[in-house]
């Protein structure tokens, strides 16, 4: 069994959101990455940003700053 | 008994092919003595190799490589080429994933690197394993320094996935160098795992 790790979750309701947020995070070397939203959630595009738990209030504001909209956020536990 | 083979100017997969007819000539027991000119062809020549089942070593002579291979005295005894290129995995299955892309399906190129980042993640975290992951094309940017899923490949090869690219894409691309997981293999193996898997994912 691989062990699991608890990450925040931050969902779209575009694609081309979560591509924009993407590029967001990447020009702010900002430590999330894109991945395929996890089955446990029920929602949006289909794209979302996975970051460590305690950094989720800091990729937010950044995203807002950026201007890009976020559909909501998650906790889950995945295989890391 | 001794038989060398000179392979020195030929590129991969010359020393492969050049080397395989000779062994299928010589009698068993004979040491063939290769020599060729990079590490490359050594690699692909010691798989070659190990694929058959006979003993082989290389080293470095005069300026260029030698690779020694002996052929097995008794044949019947040589192992199939599948019981020496897989891993050792906790179950029989043998699942292949073909990436012959840095982007995942055809239409926009920036949407199929999202999906190409989406698709490795998805892949570590499924309850399958992967047994074989082989990048040809411009798939070999995945594997090289720079890949935006390296991470995930990491990941997958310490499941037990044998990563293979291709040398060919590698050299194309003047990724040869840069190549940061896994080894370099030759149309032979990467066509063999193919042909020998039990399920292959083309992507």
């Amino acid at each position: 069994m691989d062990p699991l790790s608890l990450k925040s979750i931050v969902v779209f309701s575009t694609t081309t959101d979560a591509m924009a947020a993407e590029a967001a995070v990447r020009e702010e070397a900002f430590p999330a990455r894109l991945i395929p939203v996890p089955r446990e959630i029920r929602a949006s595009c289909g794209m979302a940003l996975m970051t460590e738990p305690d950094r989720e209030e800091e990729l937010l504001s950044l995203l807002e700053e950026k201007g890009v909209p976020t559909e909501g956020t998650w906790q889950v536990h995945l295989k890391l | 008994m001794k038989t060398q083979l000179n392979c020195l100017g030929k590129a991969c997969p010359q020393p492969v092919i050049e080397t395989k007819a000779k062994l299928s000539e010589v009698l068993p027991g004979t040491l063939l003595e290769v020599s060729v000119d990079g590490d490359t062809q050594v690699q692909n020549l010691l798989r070659l190799a190990e694929s058959l089942g006979y003993e082989a070593s290389s080293a470095a002579e005069n300026g260029h490589a030698v690779v020694r291979i002996k052929k097995a005295e008794n044949t019947a005894a040589t192992a199939p080429a599948t019981q020496n290129m897989a891993v050792p995995l906790p179950h029989a299955e043998k699942i292949c994933v073909l990436v012959s892309s840095d982007a995942y399906g055809r239409g926009n190129d920036e949407l199929g690197h999202i999906l190409i980042k989406s698709f490795f993640f998805a892949l570590t975290q499924q309850d399958e394993k992967v047994s074989h992951l082989l990048f040809i094309n411009s798939g070999v940017k995945l594997s090289s320094e720079d890949s935006p899923v390296l991470e995930d490949l990491k990941k997958l090869e310490s499941g037990g996935a044998e990563i293979i690219s291709c040398g060919t894409c590698l050299d194309f691309y003047q990724l040869k160098e840069k190549l940061a997981i896994g080894s370099i293999g030759n149309m032979y193996d990467i066509q063999a795992i193919q042909l020998q898997a039990d399920k292959l994912l083309k992507i």
